[in-house]
């Protein structure tokens, strides 16, 4: 139960290769914070270093208040659960959970209670006396989970935990993840590359890229309002639609030009411009956003249609970009299935990007300031 | 899609009936006279020279001595065991191996271990370590002569602290020299083994055991040991079987007759080759393979119990 300050932290391996550069954060504490990223963004290297796994180049981490840097990790009462289990073969499931326990000399009747409890509340007490080998996948990471709650210490480190199960348990497991984050009531910091996973479980999420941290914010935050074009990409399946498109005032009203055809963004956006400029920009919005089959709006053409369930995806081209639109089937039914269709976009989902910067209008023109404005990714870095 | 499928699988795997057991057996025959075909030559070899020279072995052993040799029993192994230079000779080996085997085995995993952290000039010392492996023995032993010898190095750099002359070989101490050079000509090639066996070991088990509050004292034997000990038994059996045959050092710096102290099984089992001895030297051959036999048995059933979980 501790809250993290880490400040400016950065690794640099010993080839020179930067992993992660300028790590940032305050984490409060009990928070569930989500590290999320493609791989190589260095989220793992970021959780190795709050671990001590991994040395911190520079920078200062703080946990519960006490500067960490140089503690060894089992003195930083945190633990980790890691992608491939991490079990120990030639131990029975009861001696995995109660290793931490025994290697801290907490007294053998304390152990045996505890570790019959944790069994208990991940439901695997039948298992106490199997090895990890006679385990099915899911059953082994509740017991490596089981060995890193047993202890209860302040922070819950967890690289990928659930990158090895298949899809069904995956989404199971995640969510008793959540289930037992309220019942442990306790930090956890959890590093996935799963879009899915980080908006589901994260009370923040921290979207990383190449060392940088991209964007800190609530689900939600970064779902709606995506700090530059990346984690707009990166975050919701089917991604983000994006469209290039030429900025300008008409009557003192924001719209944005596409193939001839006009957007009317909202009144209120500030796109900096004054009347009779023209800037290029990218236009931005979420496949579920787009409505197709409105009588007034952008005309497009289908390619097809695919039946997701209880949606239906519908691949739209607009001039030479292609889009897609997420419907449910009852609407889908009504559209027609080929040939051409008119698509309208919301003004109020609407979100503009600079193509240079690749950072959100928001960010540029809105009134809020940019927690990370002092944290740009080299540009060369960027397209490297 | 399902359709697919079900064609790709009646391709790999045809439903029993289509195809009938005789053509079944047919096939089957193909098969193995197809890969007698690539196992012929190496059979041939392993049959003209190990099989027929191991039974050719047995059978001196169990005849008499002479141009018209009749059946001996167990004759020739009795004169053997009561043999004084046999009794010398395996004496040796045996105390060499003994003291030499668990340095091979020890010294190479403190290598391993050491070059495994991070330590500057890693390289330097990997290559330093392994180029007696390069080295062929007998274009050293003249520097082992040189070292060792009664007016050598060794005993000229001793004296600048006042110890005694001594004359190595001849000592006491020669089976120590014999010991050195053996570990001198072995080390690397263990080492680098074990190397192999660390890196091996799963790094996230080893971090968990850090993360856990696990001593690097616990972390070696319980978790390390564990994985590196189908490597430990290798590279004993290895080295024991070596130590068992140690002799061309000791005959390169010695020759035929060497001081007591040194005299092996080889030396012994040479000696009766060239005395033409072949009783002798049958029965020697099959007590030293009765014996690695049984000390491997051993050590394979240890590891057996110890390494169980961790493979694979």
């Amino acid at each position: 139960m501790a809250g993290l300050t880490i400040k400016n932290v950065k690794k640099i391996y010993d080839n020179q290769v930067l992993a992660v550069a300028e790590f940032s954060i305050d984490i409060a504490d009990k928070e569930f914070i989500v590290l999320v990223g493609p791989s190589g963004c260095g989220k793992s290297t970021a959780l190795r270093m709050i671990a001590g796994l991994e040395e911190i180049t520079d920078g200062e981490l703080y946990i519960d208040g006490q500067y960490m840097n140089d503690v060894e990790p089992k003195d930083r009462d945190i633990s980790m659960v890691f992608q491939n289990y991490a079990l120990f073969p030639h131990m029975t499931v009861y001696d995995n959970i109660a290793f931490g326990l025994k290697r801290r000399k907490v007294p053998k009747n304390e152990i045996d209670e505890k570790v019959r409890e944790v069994a208990e509340i991940l439901q695997i007490s039948e298992l106490l006396q199997r090895k990890p080998k006679a385990l099915s996948g899911g059953q082994r990471q509740r017991v490596a989970i089981g060995r890193a709650i047993v202890r209860n210490p302040k922070v819950y480190l967890m690289d990928e935990p659930l990158s090895n199960l298949d899809a069904k348990l995956r989404n199971q497991m995640r969510a008793e993840l959540k289930k037992l984050h309220k019942r442990m009531n306790t930090t956890f910091i959890y590093v996935t590359h799963d879009q899915t996973e980080a908006m589901t479980l994260g009370d923040r999420i921290v979207v990383m890229k190449k060392g940088y941290i991209q964007q800190i914010g609530t689900p939600h935050e970064v779902f709606d309002h995506p700090r530059n074009l990346f984690v707009a990409s990166f975050i919701g399946t089917p991604q983000m639609n994006f469209i290039d498109v030429t900025l300008e005032l008409v009557n003192g009203t924001p719209q944005a030009k596409v193939m001839g055809a006009e957007i009317p963004l909202e009144m209120s956006m500030d796109i900096g411009l004054m009347q009779g400029e023209q800037r290029k920009a990218v236009l931005g919005i979420r496949p579920e956003y787009v409505e197709p089959g409105t009588m007034d709006g952008i005309t497009v053409k289908i390619i097809m249609q695919e039946l997701m369930g209880s949606t239906v995806q519908m691949h739209l081209v607009l001039g030479d970009t292609e889009i897609i639109a997420v419907v449910p089937v009852s609407d889908a039914e009504a559209l027609p299935a080929a040939g051409e269709l008119k698509v309208s976009l919301p003004a109020d989902r609407i979100q503009l990007f600079d193509p240079d910067s690749k950072l959100n209008y928001e960010i540029i023109y809105g009134e809020k300031e940019d927690p990370l404005a002092h944290l740009q990714m080299p540009q060369e870095a960027d397209e490297a | 899609m399902k359709r697919v499928n079900f064609k790709l699988h009646k391709q790999a795997k045809p439903p029993r009936g289509e195809t009938s057991r005789g053509s079944n057996a047919a096939a089957r025959r193909k098969d193995f006279l197809r890969s007698m075909c690539f196992l012929g030559p190496s059979v041939l070899g392993v049959i003209v020279f190990f099989v027929v020279p191991f039974i050719v072995v047995i059978y001196y052993s169990l005849v008499t001595n002479g141009t018209s040799p009749s059946f001996a029993g167990l004759d020739n192994f009795v004169s053997l065991l009561k043999n004084g230079a046999f009794q010398l000779a395996a004496g040796n080996t045996l105390k060499f191996s003994a003291v030499a085997v668990p340095l091979a085995v020890i010294l190479p995993i403190v290598l391993a271990l050491m070059l495994e952290a991070r330590i500057p000039l890693k390289s330097q010392f990997r290559t330093f370590f392994l180029s007696p492996i390069m080295v062929p023995v007998a274009s050293v032993v003249l520097i082992w002569q040189v070292i060792f010898n009664y007016n050598g190095t060794l005993n000229a750099f001793l004296s600048n602290f006042g110890v005694d002359k001594i004359d190595w070989l001849k000592s006491d101490l020669s089976l120590w020299v014999v010991t050195v050079l053996f570990l001198w000509k072995n080390l690397g090639y263990n080492m680098i083994l074990f190397m192999s066996g660390l890196a091996n070991i799963p790094r996230e088990l080893l971090e968990v055991a850090d993360v856990e509050g696990a001593s690097p004292w616990y972390s070696f034997f319980a978790i390390k040991m564990r994985y590196l000990s189908p490597t430990i038994l290798f590279v004993a059996i290895l080295s024991m079987i070596n130590s068992f045959k140690v002799f061309r050092e000791v005959y390169l710096l010695t020759g035929d007759h060497p001081p007591e102290g040194v005299y092996m099984l080889q030396h012994y089992m040479n000696n009766m080759f060239n005395s033409m001895d072949y009783q002798k030297l049958s029965s020697a051959a099959i007590i030293i393979a009765l014996f690695m036999i049984v000390l491997i048995a051993i050590l394979f059933k240890v590891e057996d119990r110890f390494g169980k979980d961790v493979e694979g």
